[in-house]
């Protein structure tokens, strides 16, 4: 890691370098909130952003697209033309940093998903730190996704000069020419940036989970009536998996277009909150009831996917979930009654 | 006020402990600070990772060490809670 200093004066310099080499995605103001969009006006950009209401998984893995074009004359199949520039994600929370990584050992996995890997392919990613807690629902000190250098390109943290740049090895390549925007740091900002450090430390020091023990103690809850309780206040609408920074699932249909001329797969996000998303021929479904999709976006989260991908829990605890919520149920909630009078070693 | 320092050993623990002995000193109060050494004890009160310190009973900071700064304007916001503890002048 290389440090460097990003000054006021040089920050639309930089953004005219990205949006030159990269299609740039940052966030904006949009209907009351903020969400991650394809950048046109920099000046539309908000790196004071708390949190938005879509992750930018978005960018990689959109809510819809088309994998592939058939003739339905020749019967030939094409995925769609490649786009010309890589994309460049601007001011990612620690949380989202996670939740990337997170996203990249899913799609990644063998057999990896080729749309997701293409779209991923040569993406500068330039984090940004969070001094302050973003909402009340985030839980992020609990999780521990509050400090996020790893899993970006770059990582910027507020300072008064401008921004601290964290750059990563091997990263200075895709910054060649980009390079007279950075400065090299001064005492007085080092000073300052270890001051700012202490200040995140401290402010996200309220809570911690045994996140070495998590995906063992929850799923010793799977029998307990709790679930029960929990999917009470739950709707079974699946908002929280859209707003989710690390749920994968699709669906994939096929659609006549073009007056039957051409036929379109296309995938679009799915959730496992939804009745219909674990029916099977025959009318079976794996999971009928409320309570057992609740819990098992819950055991995905915190334990079944954290054990697959050697992870103390793939929920990064963005906070998005509770806050978007009829029934304000958030997975903290389950992780910590999961660790209730655990009496294990510190 | 009675301020508990969680964590056995380690520089960390160490230092919250000054720290917060210090901070004590330059409000020029006498309340207690204890050390809670004990792994069990201090996962009971549901504190997975330390260094830790509780004011009063309630956890309120877990893996992190305040400056001396910091803990000063803590211990005060409590203070002002709370009758006023033993002092010396």
């Amino acid at each position: 890691m290389v440090d460097r200093v990003l000054p006021k004066e040089q920050v639309s310099a930089f953004l005219d370098y990205l949006r030159r080499r990269y299609r740039l995605w940052a966030p904006v103001a949009q209907g009351g909130g903020f969400v991650f969009a394809e950048i046109d006006h920099p000046e539309s950009i908000r790196l004071d952003y708390p949190t938005t209401m879509l992750p930018p998984k978005a960018a990689f893995l959109p809510p819809n697209e088309i994998l592939l074009s058939i003739d339905m004359e020749s019967l030939e199949s094409a995925p769609p033309p490649a786009e010309d520039k890589p994309i460049a994600l601007l001011g990612v929370h620690p949380c989202d940093l996670h939740g990337l990584m997170r996203l990249d050992m899913a799609m990644r996995e063998e057999p990896s998903d080729a749309s997701y890997v293409s779209a991923r392919r040569g993406a500068l990613i330039i984090g940004l730190a969070c001094v302050h807690r973003c909402r009340p629902e985030a839980f992020c000190d609990s999780m521990e996704t509050f400090r996020g250098a790893a899993g970006a390109d770059l990582y910027l943290t507020p300072i008064e000069d401008g921004f601290w740049v964290e750059v990563r090895d091997g990263a200075e390549e895709s910054l060649a020419d980009a390079a007279d925007c950075f400065r090299p740091p001064s005492d007085r900002q080092k000073r300052e940036k270890d001051d700012i450090n202490r200040q995140i430390d401290l402010e996200f020091s309220g809570r911690r989970l045994s996140l070495e023990t998590l995906a063992d103690d929850l799923e010793k809850t799977y029998t307990s009536s709790y679930w029960a309780k929990l999917a009470d206040r739950c709707f079974s609408c699946g908002a929280c998996t859209a707003v989710c920074p690390t749920c994968v699932c699709f669906d994939v249909r096929d659609d006549l277009a073009g007056g039957c001329k051409t036929a379109d797969r296309c995938r679009s996000w799915d959730s496992c909150l939804l009745k219909d998303f674990a029916a099977v021929a025959g009318n079976e479904n794996f999971r009928p009831k409320r309570h057992q999709r609740l819990r098992h976006r819950m055991m995905r989260q915190g334990s079944y996917l954290a054990k697959r991908f050697n992870l103390p829990a793939f929920c990064v605890g963005c906070g998005r979930c509770p806050a978007m919520c009829l029934g304000k149920i958030s997975p903290l909630e389950a992780f910590e009654f999961s660790q209730k009078g655990r009496t294990v070693h510190v | 006020m009675k301020i508990e320092v969680m964590g056995d050993s380690g520089d960390r623990c160490e230092r919250l402990h000054e720290n917060a002995v210090a901070a004590m000193r330059r409000l020029g109060r006498l309340d207690l600070i204890v050390r809670v050494r004990d792994p069990d004890e201090i996962a009971a009160r549901g504190v997975w990772k330390t260094p830790a310190l509780a004011i009063d009973g309630q956890v309120e900071i877990i893996d992190a060490v305040p400056g001396e700064t910091d803990l000063v304007s803590m211990f005060e916001r409590h203070i002002g809670e709370d009758q006023p503890g033993g002092t010396m002048h």
